[in-house]
């Protein structure tokens, strides 16, 4: 029999943090870095700074709608802030917090000590940075965006929209294209020619598999964002006419452009969580997750569907009836992968000794609201009453049960369950619990009563609306639940301070988990592990723990 | 190894509040069905289409998520670990469950592909001769042209009850959306793109529309009704809207119809009959008397909003098209006087 294997746990004290080195030291040491580790935590930091903004204008949004005729915003500086409200959590929330929890862990997570391109890598944040202070600069230097996340023309075309706020819409989203690409180039080869010995597909961390999809996907869908926003700007400034109709141009050649990079976005905004959901749930059950292979394979399948459904964005645009039920059939399709991992992740809970710390609180959340946004966006696939639903706040709450209730709570969940590997300390758990009841509780006042305003006949994007058409109520409980969240999203930001600074030592391995990020110090050394571990199954800390009960000794993977 | 951390936490998890926290939306929205402006409250056939497989998905989806909800509480409530519990059996799958819940929520999207297929067929346009109309969306008003009928309406679409209407939908500048939610889906108006759409009620009634494609800052009051009406009475409406505009008769009325032909108006409205009055970048006023509502459903329509209206249309709808004129109260009071005369 082959010789037991050990991932080399190291014992070398943290060097991070280290005392008698200057702020000014500090700091250039953080801005020059290359280390993996240091550009994840930039990402995720930027990310929360950008998650703050994002909800500061989603609470503008409940404000001026909070009561009908509501005063507190003009009608076009609504359009700035609802508009910037989803390009921020989209752009400069979402896909950062992912992108750094991939820089992270992807390497612990596969064994290895580094990204393939450390240098890129600290160029793809940088360009984020950058990206996203000039986007939010356009606020002071005439107004900001304000045609919509999806800039459909022609309402961006000069003619309707004079002023330069969409040039910086569609040159700061170039500059965060670039950014993302550069990131996904890196963590696609990272996680192709980077693994430690025994690290095969089969046996590869579930977040790694989910994250690799979506980073092919930013690679492939990215480039129609970029060449429309380039149309765009030649339509603005060298007077060609893309998507001008007077002059030969298509408005309908925007959309599909959009949408064909937004529908695979969407899923690009959801995979990486698919991945966390499947690291936690095993460990907080204290068994393996439920059909390994189901859950990595369809989230392939769900890559490549994801880039032949774009057209369910638009199935009140006029095209032939023969496109709109091909497209209606592939999005059907779309569901049954999904559905796949839903029953797989109950699965893992079932019969296991389920622990309910915080992570697990907000993983278990996710389980039962994105199947919410999973369901409702099925029946948008139902042309017929897509052609009732589409563009009103029946989507609104479709897209924030998927974002909010899968996104969002998917990041929890992993800030929650990372947090001690990055700092080296626990998060305090009584903070934790408010901040989930808080969260859980008001997205479902936020985004539940948007599915009866849109089924009452209540438009999307609009600054204001009438008494007396029966939305008033749900309107104002939306708000009561956008605060409540605000409240709990406080409690967040005040766990993480309060815990980098006096938060219980947390070891190596707080959960007894199972994947090799556990197998190194917390936070890690620079070079994450003091000798390559090799592994010969997927829950390598198991196999060490358990030397008589090994996974593959069982003939598992 | 277990670590210490692993311990039951002692934070008390109510499955109640979760339940409550679900269906409280549902029990209060029993109390507000709609009124003529919701999908819920149908008022033709494929509306009514519609509204079924709403219904069927609805507790489609109540049962599915009941089940995955369902679910994972019971598995917190018997799984839930306590002080001293040994390890769960260590399994990892089942093939042939795999197969299963692959194949059952496929099964369930087949049914409901074919009920989309079905339905798309069942609501699509009736042959045969229709009454026709171009409903063109402007930044921030619709237009309605009546084709070969000589009426050109803002804002107001008249309809027979009970008659299936052709719609060609057009757009004067960015897209709009036209949606009547109790009578039709929506369909966009696209430069460039000559999309149609047809529209009928079974029984007679004011039904809202609005505008549904995100146009500006004004998207939120691009509002319309569509009034449903018997025949007869339609037919009365149709005769009454081919006249020319009225020519006013007491004193304010007539001073009005003076007044108003020395100011901006005609560069950008049309009054049918009077001299001049031919522009095109405002709703048709021949008949503005006649109607319920001011600039796409803002205002109601009464002497003193249309007042309000013609003094400070800004104020009332910012951003709009119409600028503020700065026209003293006297002279807005003779407009007034005039144009409700237009019936
Ligand atoms: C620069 C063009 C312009 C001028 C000048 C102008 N209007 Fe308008 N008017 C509009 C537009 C555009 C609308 C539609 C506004 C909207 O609903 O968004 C409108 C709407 C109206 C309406 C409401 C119509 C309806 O069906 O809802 C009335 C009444 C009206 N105008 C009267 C007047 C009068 C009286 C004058 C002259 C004193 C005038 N307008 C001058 C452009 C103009
Ligand atoms: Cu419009
Ligand atoms: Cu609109």
């Amino acid at each position: 029999m082959a010789t037991v294997t050990t991932p080399g746990i190291s014992i070398a004290p943290p060097p991070t943090y280290a005392p008698g080195k200057s702020a000014a030291a500090v700091i250039w040491d953080w801005m020059t870095t290359v280390d993996h580790k240091k550009i994840g935590v930039m990402y995720i930091f930027l990310g929360i700074i950008y998650f703050i903004v994002g909800g500061v204008e989603a609470l503008l949004i409940r404000a001026q709608l909070a009561t009908p005729n509501g005063k507190v915003l003009t009608p076009s500086q609504y359009d700035q802030v609802f508009t910037m409200h989803a390009t921020t959590m989209i752009f400069l929330f979402i896909i950062p917090v992912f992108a750094g929890f991939a820089n992270y862990f992807i390497p612990l997570m596969i064994g290895a000590r580094d990204m393939a391109f450390p240098r890129l890598n600290a160029f793809g944040l940088w360009m984020l940075l950058f990206g996203g202070l000039f986007l939010n600069s356009s606020f002071f230097l005439g107004g900001a965006p304000d045609a919509g996340w999806f800039a459909y023309a022609p309402l961006t075309e000069p003619a309707y929209n004079p002023g330069r706020s969409m040039d910086f819409w569609a040159a700061g989203l170039t500059l965060l294209g670039i950014s993302s690409i550069v990131g996904s180039i890196n963590i696609i080869v990272t996680t192709l020619k980077m693994r430690c010995p025994g690290m095969r597909f089969n046996t590869l961390p579930l977040f790694v598999w989910t994250t690799l999809v979506q980073n092919f996907l930013l690679l492939f869908a990215l480039p129609s964002l970029t060449t429309a926003a380039i149309f765009l700007l030649f339509d603005r400034h060298l007077g060609t006419s893309f998507f001008k109709a007077e002059n030969g141009g298509d408005p309908l050649l925007w959309q599909h452009l959009f949408w064909a990079f937004g529908h695979p976005e969407v899923y690009i905004l959801i995979l990486p969580v698919f991945g966390i959901i499947s690291e936690t749930l095993p460990v907080f059950s204290r068994k393996p997750i439920f059909g390994y292979i189901f859950i990595a394979w369809s989230s392939v399948a769900i890559g490549f569907l994801s880039f032949v459904v774009w057209v369910h964005h638009m199935f009140a645009t006029g095209l032939p009836d023969v496109a709109l039920a091909f497209f209606a059939s592939s999005t059907t399709l779309i569901a049954i992968p999904t559905a796949v991992k839903v029953f797989n992740w109950t699965a893992t809970l079932w019969g296991g000794s389920i622990v309910t710390k915080t992570p697990l609180l907000f993983s278990v959340a996710f389980l039962t609201m994105f199947p919410i946004g999973g369901l409702s966006g099925v029946s948008l696939a139902v042309v017929p009453f897509d052609w009732q639903i589409t563009d009103t706040y029946y989507v609104v709450a479709h897209i924030h049960y998927v974002f909010f209730g899968g996104s969002a709570l998917g990041i929890l969940a992993a800030l929650y369950y990372w947090f001690p590997k990055i700092t080296g300390r626990m998060m305090s758990e009584k903070l934790g619990v408010w901040n989930f009841w808080l969260v859980f509780i008001g997205l479902n006042l936020t985004f539940f009563p948007m599915h009866m305003l849109g089924l009452l006949g209540m438009p999307r994007r609009q600054w204001t609306y009438h008494e007396g058409l029966g939305w008033n109520l749900y309107n104002f409980v939306a708000s009561i639940g956008a605060f409540t969240i605000a409240a709990g999203i406080l409690l967040l930001i005040i766990n993480l301070v309060a815990s980098f600074r006096s938060g219980e030592r947390a070891g190596a391995d707080p959960w007894d988990a199972w994947t090799l990020e556990w197998a190194t110090t917390s936070p890690p050394p620079e070079y994450n592990f003091v000798k390559t571990p090799v592994v010969r199954s997927r829950r390598p800390l198991w196999d060490q723990k358990h030397p008589d009960d090994q996974d593959w000794m069982r003939g598992e993977h | 190894m277990r670590g210490s951390r692993l311990k039951p936490s002692t934070s008390r998890r109510s499955s109640l509040s979760l339940i409550l926290v679900l269906a409280l939306p549902i029990l209060l929205s029993a109390c507000t069905w709609g009124g003529n402006h919701s999908q819920l409250n149908p008022a033709s056939e494929p509306s009514h289409l519609i509204n079924r497989i709403w219904w069927i998905m609805f507790w489609m989806s109540v049962a599915i998520e009941g089940l995955v909800a369902g679910l994972v509480v019971l598995a917190l409530i018997r799984f839930r670990r306590k002080a001293g519990d040994p390890d769960p059996v260590q399994i990892s799958g089942n093939t042939r469950i795999e197969i299963a819940w692959t194949i059952a929520p496929a099964l369930i999207l087949v049914v409901l592909l074919v009920l989309t297929l079905t339905t798309m067929i069942n609501v699509s346009e009736p042959a045969g001769d229709k009454m026709r109309v171009t409903v063109t969306g402007h930044q921030w008003w619709w237009e309605f042209d009546y084709q070969g009928m000589n009426i050109v309406t803002g804002n107001e679409m008249h309809i027979p009850v009970n008659e299936p209407v052709h719609l060609d939908l057009r757009s004067a500048d960015v897209i709009h959306s036209f949606w009547v939610p109790s009578l039709q889906g929506k369909r966009d108006a696209i430069p460039g793109h000559d999309n149609t759409l047809w529209i009928s009620a079974d029984k007679p009634g004011t039904y809202r529309g609005e505008c549904t494609e995100f146009c500006g800052p004004e998207h939120a009051n691009m509002n319309f009704i569509v009034v449903a009406q018997p025949r007869t009475e339609f037919d009365a409406w149709v005769k009454n809207q081919q006249q020319p505009a009225a020519t006013g008769q007491t004193g304010l009325e007539a001073e009005g119809a003076q007044t108003i032909l020395t100011q901006a108006c005609a560069g950008c409205h049309t009054i049918n009959g009077v001299k001049g009055f031919a522009g095109k970048v405002g709703p048709n006023l021949t008949h503005i008397g006649s109607r319920q509502n001011i600039a796409a459903g803002t205002l109601d329509n009464t002497p003193a909003n249309l007042a309000r209206w013609i003094r400070n249309p800004q104020e009332v709808k910012p951003d709009n098209k119409m600028p503020t004129l700065g026209l003293d109260d006297d002279t807005i009071n003779k407009i007034v006087a005039y144009l409700e005369s237009l019936k």
